[in-house]
C-alpha cells in the first residue's frame, strides 16, 4: 500500500477506511486485552518503540483529572494492530516512527532523544511535528484515537475509559429524551 | 470458515418455516433478478407471489441479526460482516474528463449483502415531488446538461409509493405542504422527535420554512411481526440488530422466500448476461462462492444490480451481435451518472444533542425543493439535521481549537454530544461527460473489469451546492448555534446514489430501458434499480427506487400475461 493511503486512512480514524486483511486474527483474539496483564510482552513493538508510544499517546491524550490514553491501554491497541489486522500496513508505520525519531532529534541542538525532552519540550516538539509534518503526526494521533473509542474487544478503550471521555453509552435501547432540547417535547 | 449460503448457518433453532425452494442451474427459471437490495427484494417478492419461479444472485453473503453487532469496526471492515463491497476486493478508478488517464482510487459504494444498501441505509423515504418527472418540460435544459423528462410521472407512481410505505413499512406523518399528494396515510406515525429535530424546528420557522416529521423505513411501532425501533446507539451505516430497520432483508426477501418459488443465491457474483443467436437472454453466468463459474438459466433477466453494476454487467456482456455491449444499441449504458450532491456544515450547541441515539433524522426541510427562479440556479434540495457518527467520532476537533492534549480532552465529551450537522440533500445534474465504463486495464479480484468513473460536477451544481451550504448556516445560526464550522457543497463526485446509467425513456435511441423497464434492444431483458433515474432527485433515492420496481413487477406480470415476452 503506498505511504500516502496509509497516511489518509489511520488519519481520518474512520473505520471504514482500515484495512482488514487479518480480520480471523483479530477476532480470534477478541476480548484478548482486558485478560492481559500490563506486564505481557509486546506482540510487535520492540520496548524501546512500545516506551516511545507510551509517551507520545499519553501527550495526545493525557492522564489528567480524568484518564488518558495510557489508561485505555492504547499501546496495547497498537501493538496488537500490526500484530494482527494492520499487518500489512508495518512498513508505512515503521516508516512514521523513523521520521518521528528523525524530526524529534533536531528539536534540541544537543541532538538529544525524544525521551529525553522534558514534558514541556515534548509537547512543543509534537505541536511543532503537527504544523510541520502533518503526514507523521496524523497517524500517531489517529492511532491514539482508534485506540481510545474503538469497542473494547479490540484491545484498547480499556474499561470503556474512552466512551466515557465523550459521554457515550452502549446501551441497546434509549428512550426520549435523547438530548436537553427534546425535553417535555412530544 | 462461517458459511453464509443461508441465513440459519449458526446453531440458531430451526425456525418454523418451510425450506427455501432451490433450483438447479440446468433448471429453466421464469426469473433470475441479479442483486437482491432495495428493487430486487422487491422483484422477488412480486414475481414469485405471482406465480413465477425466481432465482436471485447476490454477490455478498445472507447475514441475519445475530451477526449484526454494535462494534462499528467490525460492521464497517470484517470481510464476511462489511456491508459494502470492499475498495480492496472491488476498487474502481476514475478521472474527470476523457482526456485524462483513470487513476485508481475510486470506489463505488454499494451494500453487498443479502438486501444491499437497505441493510444499512439511513431509511429517509422521500416521495419525489411531481416535478422531478418533467424538469426539461418545465425549466428547460441547462446548458451542458442532459436533462429530460421521465417516460411517467408522479401520478404514474403514486400508488406504488403508497404500496412501498404500507409493505415495506414507513413511518412519517401525511400532510408535509411540499409533499406531492397522497392516496393514503402512513402506515405507523413518525419516530420520536430528537433535539435535532427540535433544533431543526427553531431554525427552520423563524426562518420562514416549513419543518415537518422525517419519513422514514424505520418502525415507529411493530408491525408486520417486526419489533419497533428500540433508539439504540448506533444506526448509520450499521445493520438493525431488531428488525426495526425496513431493508428488504427482513421485509420482501422473507416473504419471497414464503412464497415456495424464490431462491435467494448469496454468494453468486454474476459476470455475463447470456444471449442467442436470436438475440435473446438465455440466463446469466456467475462465480459462485468458491470462483467457480455457473450458468443459471431464465426465460428472463431482471437486472436489480445498482447503478454502477448493472452498466458494468451489461458492458461485460458484449458479443458480436451485441459489440457495444448488451441493450447498448443507443450507446446510452453507463452514461449519465449522478450521485446526488450535498452541503454540509456543523454546528456546536451549548447543551447535549446527543444525535448518536436513536434513528438518524427525525425532522425534514423540504421548502428548498423548488428554488426562486431568480436565482438562477437550477434543481433543488431538502435539509435535515444529523449526527452521522458514532463512538468512532470521538475524535472530533473543531476549527481554531487543540485536536489533543489536556485541552483537547476538556471539549471532547462537547464535540460527540453537543454537536450536529445540517445536511443538505441536493439534485444532480445529468452531463455527457459523467459516466461509468469498464477501465481498460485494472481488474478485481476476480479478475473482472473494475469499473471507470469518468465525472465532472457541472457548474449549476457548485452553485446549488454553495447556496445550500448558505441556507444551512442560516439554519444552524437561527437554532442556536454557538458555533458554524464547514464551507458549503457541491456535486459528490461518488458515494452510494448511483444513478442515472441505464435511463428510460420512450426513444430507444436516447434511453436504454423503456417505461415497462423493458431492454428496447433485448425484449426478455429488464432492468429495474437506480440506473433508470433520467433524473437524480432532491437526495434520497430509495423510496423512487422501490417505487418504480413495484410497478415495473406489475407490468412485467402484465407482459408475460400477454404473451408478450
Amino acid at each position: 500500500m503506498q505511504r500516502r493511503e496509509f497516511v489518509e486512512r489511520i488519519a481520518s480514524t474512520l473505520a471504514t477506511t482500515l484495512s482488514a486483511a487479518r480480520w480471523s486474527e483479530l477476532t480470534a483474539a477478541s476480548a484478548f486485552a482486558a485478560a492481559l496483564p500490563a506486564t505481557a510482552p509486546w506482540e510487535f513493538l520492540t520496548a524501546e518503540q512500545a516506551r516511545l508510544l507510551d509517551t507520545i499517546t499519553s501527550h495526545i491524550v493525557p492522564t489528567d483529572d480524568t484518564p488518558g490514553a495510557r489508561e485505555a491501554r492504547v499501546v496495547r491497541f497498537i501493538d496488537h494492530a500490526f500484530a494482527t489486522f494492520l499487518k500489512d500496513d508495518r512498513k508505512n508505520f515503521a516508516d512514521t516512527l523513523d521520521e518521528f525519531v528523525e524530526f524529534a532529534s533536531h528539536y534540541r541542538p544537543d541532538g538529544a532523544t525524544f525521551l529525553e525532552l522534558s514534558p514541556r519540550e515534548q509537547i512543543s516538539c509534537l505541536q511543532d511535528l503537527e504544523r510541520i509534518k502533518p503526514d507523521v503526526f496524523g497517524p500517531l494521533r489517529g492511532l491514539t484515537m482508534l485506540g481510545m473509542f474503538t469497542h473494547p474487544e479490540h484491545g484498547g478503550n480499556f474499561n470503556k475509559i474512552g466512551w466515557r471521555l465523550i459521554g457515550y453509552v452502549d446501551q441497546y435501547s434509549w428512550a426520549p429524551p435523547f438530548g436537553y432540547y427534546d425535553r417535555g417535547v412530544t | 470458515m462461517i458459511d453464509h449460503s443461508h441465513p440459519h448457518h449458526r446453531d440458531e433453532p430451526v425456525r418454523l418455516q418451510s425450506p427455501m425452494r432451490t433450483y438447479k442451474p440446468t433448471d429453466e427459471v421464469d426469473f433470475v433478478v441479479v442483486g437482491s437490495g432495495a428493487a430486487g427484494g422487491v422483484m422477488a417478492r412480486e414475481l414469485s407471489r405471482n406465480g413465477y419461479s425466481v432465482v436471485v444472485l447476490e454477490q455478498g453473503p445472507w447475514l441475519n441479526e445475530r451477526d449484526f453487532s454494535h462494534d462499528e469496526f467490525s460492521f464497517l471492515t470484517h470481510p464476511d460482516k462489511a456491508l459494502t463491497n470492499s475498495r480492496k476486493d472491488q476498487p474502481g478508478t476514475r478521472r474527470k474528463t476523457d482526456k485524462d488517464e483513470a487513476k485508481p482510487g475510486g470506489w463505488n459504494n454499494y451494500g453487498r449483502v443479502v438486501g444491499g444498501g437497505t441493510v444499512h441505509f439511513t431509511a429517509n423515504f422521500w416521495r419525489f415531488p411531481e416535478l422531478e418527472f418533467e424538469q426539461a418540460t418545465r425549466f428547460g435544459v441547462p446548458d451542458g446538461s442532459t436533462v429530460a423528462d421521465w417516460p411517467i410521472r408522479y401520478a404514474d407512481l403514486e400508488r406504488y409509493y403508497t404500496k412501498v410505505e404500507w409493505d415495506i413499512g414507513v413511518s412519517g406523518l401525511a400532510g408535509n405542504p411540499f409533499e406531492p399528494p397522497r392516496s393514503k396515510g402512513f402506515p405507523l406515525p413518525p419516530l420520536p422527535i430528537k433535539s435535532e429535530g427540535v433544533l431543526l424546528e427553531r431554525g427552520a420557522k423563524k426562518l420562514g420554512m416549513h419543518p415537518w416529521p422525517a419519513p422514514m423505513a424505520i418502525l415507529s411501532r411493530p408491525y408486520q411481526g417486526r419489533s419497533g425501533c428500540a433508539a439504540c446507539g448506533i444506526c448509520i451505516g450499521a445493520a438493525c440488530e431488531v428488525r426495526a430497520k425496513s431493508s428488504t432483508l427482513v421485509t420482501m426477501i422473507p416473504q419471497a422466500v414464503a412464497s415456495g418459488r424464490c431462491e435467494i443465491r448469496p454468494l453468486s457474483y454474476v459476470r455475463k448476461v447470456e444471449t442467442n443467436a436470436a438475440g435473446r437472454v438465455t440466463g446469466v453466468t456467475y462465480f459462485d462462492k468458491t470462483k467457480t463459474e455457473v450458468m443459471q438459466r431464465a426465460k428472463a433477466v431482471i437486472l436489480s444490480a445498482n447503478g454502477c453494476e448493472t452498466p458494468k454487467l451489461l458492458l461485460m456482456s458484449a458479443t458480436t451481435a451485441f459489440p457495444q455491449g448488451l441493450a447498448n444499441s443507443s450507446g446510452q449504458v453507463g452514461q449519465n451518472i449522478m450521485f446526488n450532491g450535498s452541503a454540509l456544515r456543523d454546528g456546536l450547541f451549548e447543551h447535549e444533542v446527543n444525535g448518536w441515539k436513536g434513528a438518524v433524522v427525525s425532522r425534514v426541510v423540504w421548502d428548498t425543493y423548488e428554488l426562486p427562479a431568480s436565482l438562477g440556479i437550477y434543481g433543488g434540495g431538502g435539509f435535515d439535521f444529523r449526527c452521522g457518527y458514532g463512538p468512532l467520532g470521538g475524535d472530533a476537533t473543531w476549527p481554531d481549537e487543540p485536536t489533543w492534549g489536556s485541552a483537547w480532552k476538556k471539549r471532547a465529551r462537547d464535540y460527540f454530544t453537543k454537536r450536529l450537522s445540517v445536511y443538505g440533500h441536493l439534485s444532480s445534474l445529468p452531463t455527457p461527460n459523467n459516466r461509468m465504463d469498464l477501465d481498460p486495464k485494472m481488474k478485481d479480484a476476480w479478475g473482472l473489469p473494475v469499473p471507470r468513473l469518468t465525472f465532472t460536477g457541472h457548474p449549476n451544481d457548485y452553485k446549488l451546492g454553495a447556496w445550500f451550504g448558505d441556507r444551512g448556516r442560516d439554519l444552524l445560526q437561527a437554532a442556536g448555534a454557538v458555533s458554524v464550522a464547514g464551507d458549503g457543497g457541491g456535486p459528490d463526485g461518488g458515494g452510494p446514489h448511483l444513478l442515472g446509467t441505464c435511463r428510460m425513456g420512450n426513444d430507444p435511441r436516447t434511453s436504454v430501458v423503456n417505461a415497462d423497464h423493458r431492454a428496447h434492444d433485448v425484449p426478455n431483458l429488464f432492468i429495474v434499480d437506480g440506473s433508470n433515474f433520467v433524473t437524480s432527485g432532491r437526495g434520497q433515492p430509495t423510496m423512487t427506487i422501490q417505487a418504480l420496481a413495484f410497478r415495473a413487477a406489475d407490468r412485467i406480470t402484465a407482459l408475460v400475461k400477454e404473451k408478450a415476452l
